[in-house]
């Protein structure tokens, strides 16, 4: 299905991301759907507002924007989507199986000789499989067995090889970045959504989201972009969720320093930005951060300040 | 074909002219039917199971959930938004054209996104005018690629030129919902569509101005589904059919959004330029918060 999508190229470019995770180890259900097609629905506003419109390009300044004594700081909540369904609960686990045993049960009698030609492999095979579901439904029943064993007798060699062949085998829900717990890996943790924070070379308040200052004549997407880009590298397939902030955070600077002029700024506000990855990684410049994870909402609390967790923690997935 | 469509065949059989459309409702029913469909109903054979099984999770349902529902709530947002003046009672409103008035757009809320609510798989087939067992072909692909018994449907009228009498079966209906209507809504997008060999996408102008899209399969496309692929020879008409997304949508571009993010494509016509990469020169360390 895949290759499919692949070869035909879909207008909404599934993100790289996946497919290398298809490739190298991606657990059966896979859930990485590509956000960024939005940007071809929405192609008045949301494609143009990824590139940069407004007036940066035409005056092109470095000035901090200051508002009321509040420094403007764009931050990016850049995330990467879960690749594979969820986990489910034990009883969730225990529903599905009651009830696929009841929907096998009284599902519609299969019309066999309509779908598979008499005395084809396809029928075969497909006898072959109904022995083993009812084998696995009745599972300790010696009915189901012997069904199954006599069913093994009828096969040729050639069957069981082609079954093996077309046999779907399940990648592990675990992959080895998990196991190594390495959270600079996109590939931890697939059922769940992952944030990208940095490490800044400073003792307080080093972990955060990725984010600075907003220049004067730029908009807070742009700023988050370039930010990102600074910081991170440009390394990396993204896309912004439209244009508005999903969240702020206010703080007062530490260090402000109120002898040079009264206009310098006392405080600071961060509007986030949200943003998908598609495709690549984080590069370390050394200079502005030094380190990076992909963690998820509830690893994260460990890494940042809890008045930096408290200010975001909403914005983020629970799941 | 034989006992997949000995219901379906009976179905046609016994479809008296100028019956009620919903004649198969029987064939779901449980026994709150009066007396004589159930006496009915006991030489058939019930295709379909009496009740929905929720046996999983459904992957796009999961990903809306998951992801489309916030990334929708963002992208609607609307944050200068100013309820319409009310039209006061008595006045009457005209508009130009085939238009009618539309509910007031209300408010960006988070209870108000945009979602998928119902799939509707529709094909009418113009062989059921020379005899209505030609129907049976269509209402088996229907069938098999939506996985529910279909609707019958009657014409309304009768056309004289076209040789077609009021009340004669003409075509099927399939209504999708839930699990049924993502797994649906999955086939198309991931087997079908991309296989449609140059079908450019739904055009931007795509929707019915109340949030729901329809679009229209060829013959071919019927093909395609993996469910008749495979029997491509049992079915000796190919049909062509509709599929109509219903969603809570207020306007084209809310549905649109909704369905790009489960992957279904458009045409993009003006794509806007390419970024200018030097549009901000690398600027040394700006002091960060």
């Amino acid at each position: 299905m895949l290759s499919i999508i692949r070869r035909q190229g879909l207008r909404a470019t599934m993100g790289s991301l996946s497919q290398v995770a298809t490739r190298t180890a991606l657990p059966a259900p896979r859930l990485a759907m590509a956000a960024r097609s939005y940007a071809a629905a929405a192609n008045a506003s949301p494609i143009k507002s990824n590139i940069s419109t407004t007036s940066s390009s035409l005056v092109s300044s470095t000035k901090d924007l200051v508002i009321n004594g509040n420094r403007i700081i764009a931050g990016a909540v850049l995330s990467r989507q879960p690749l594979i369904l969820r986990d489910l609960t034990p009883f969730e686990q225990e529903y599905f199986t009651y009830q696929k045993n009841l929907e096998r049960g009284n599902a519609a009698p299969f019309g066999a000789e309509f779908y598979f030609k008499k005395g084809s492999v396809a029928e075969r095979r497909w006898k072959q499989q109904e022995a083993e579901r009812s084998g696995n439904a009745t599972s300790a029943s010696s009915r189901g067995k012997e069904a199954s064993s006599q069913m093994e007798d009828e096969l040729s060699e050639e069957d069981r090889v082609a079954a093996l062949e077309s046999k779907i085998a399940f990648n592990d829900r675990v992959t080895e970045a998990d196991r190594k717990n390495d959270v600079r890996s996109l590939e931890r943790s697939l059922a769940r959504t992952l944030y990208l924070i940095v490490k800044k070379p400073r003792d307080q308040h080093s972990w955060q989201f990725p984010q600075g200052g907003v220049h004067v004549c730029e908009n807070l997407q742009e700023a988050a972009g370039r930010e990102l880009q600074e910081e991170c590298g440009s390394n990396m397939d993204l896309w912004f969720v439209g244009r508005v902030p999903i969240g702020h955070y206010n703080y007062k600077l530490p260090n402000a320093v109120k002898t040079d002029s009264t206009s310098a700024p006392t405080g600071a506000k961060v509007f986030f930005m949200k943003a998908h990855i598609f495709s690549g990684q984080v590069k370390v410049d050394n200079k502005e951060i030094v380190d990076f994870a992909w963690v998820t909402k509830q690893e994260m609390k460990d890494y940042v300040a809890p008045e930096y967790y408290e200010a975001v923690k909403d914005m983020l997935s629970d799941f | 074909m034989a006992s997949l469509t000995r219901s379906a065949r009976h179905l046609l059989a016994s479809t008296p002219i100028k019956a009620p459309l919903a004649t198969c409702s029987r064939f779901a029913s449980t026994s709150t039917k009066t007396a004589t469909s159930s006496k009915e109903s006991n030489d058939t054979v019930v295709l379909q199971p009496k009740q929905e099984y929720t046996t999983g999770l459904t992957r796009l349902r999961e990903h809306y959930q998951g992801t489309v529902q916030e990334d929708l709530m963002v992208l609607t947002y609307n944050h200068t938004f100013k309820p319409k003046a009310k039209i006061p009672e008595g006045v009457r409103v005209e508009l130009k054209g085939n238009r009618h008035i539309k509910p007031a757009p209300k408010a960006p809320a988070a209870n108000r996104v945009p979602e998928l609510v119902k799939i509707d798989v529709h094909c009418m087939m113009k062989e059921a005018l020379t005899s209505k067992f030609n129907l049976l072909s269509g209402f088996m692909a229907i069938q098999s690629i939506t996985g529910e018994m279909p609707e019958l449907i009657n014409s309304k009228k009768g056309v004289h030129p076209w040789k077609l009498r009021a009340g004669n079966p003409i075509g099927c209906k399939v209504t999708l919902k839930g699990d049924k209507m993502y797994q649906f809504m999955d086939k198309l997008v991931e087997v079908v569509l991309p296989r449609m060999k140059e079908w450019p996408g739904l055009p931007e102008s795509a929707g019915d101005a109340t949030g729901n899209i329809g679009m229209g399969f060829p013959p071919s496309a019927l093909s395609l589904f993996p469910e008749i692929e495979n029997n491509f020879d049992m079915f000796p008409r190919m049909t062509g059919f509709d599929v109509t997304f219903t969603t809570t949508a207020a306007t084209n571009l809310e549905a649109r959004l909704l369905l790009s993010g489960f992957n279904m494509p458009f045409q993009v016509k003006n794509r806007a330029p390419p970024v200018p990469k030097a549009a901000a020169p690398s600027i040394e360390s700006t002091p960060s918060a």
